[in-house]
């Protein structure tokens, strides 16, 4: 899954503190199986975060 | 009245492309200007107007604008949510 947020090159050091900020999601396509995708959720593949308890593995 | 399994395998599908739809439907909410999305849900909104057209020819109107008929009313043919094995 291509990255589109980089910490470095937004200069995000810059931006208020304090403030919560939720990186744009792009248009990137489907999941190929929708009847998956009714399982999971979602039929964005980007936004397919199964919650594992620990770090989030999406 | 037990349903066949092709008209569950139907009711699955078109409630699997209404989720298709709604998911799409929240992305252009937020994106009105993506043209790939747009294409993507016109597709799919078409196949599921066709779904749920023969659908309602072959069991019955899922909506009332599709109950329109000439020989008989069918709106109150659909089974009640308690009937049967669903």
């Amino acid at each position: 899954m291509q990255d589109y947020f980089n910490y470095q090159s937004c200069q995000a050091d810059r931006w208020p503190i304090a403030m919560a900020y939720v990186p744009w999601q792009h248009f990137d396509g489907l999941c190929e199986d929708f009847e998956k995708g009714y399982e999971t959720g979602t039929i964005f593949p980007q936004l397919d975060k199964p919650f594992t308890g620990r770090r989030c593995t999406g | 009245m037990s349903r066949c399994s092709e008209e569950i395998r139907m009711l699955n599908d078109i409630g699997i492309l209404d989720f298709v739809l709604t998911e799409l439907t929240l992305f252009l909410d937020t994106h009105p200007q993506e043209q790939a999305a747009m294409e993507q849900f016109n597709h799919y909104a078409r196949i599921r107007d066709n779904m749920t057209r023969d659908f309602s020819k072959m069991y019955y109107p899922l909506t009332k604008d599709l109950a329109q008929s000439t020989t008989e009313w069918r709106w109150g043919g659909a089974p009640l949510p308690w009937e049967g094995d669903c």
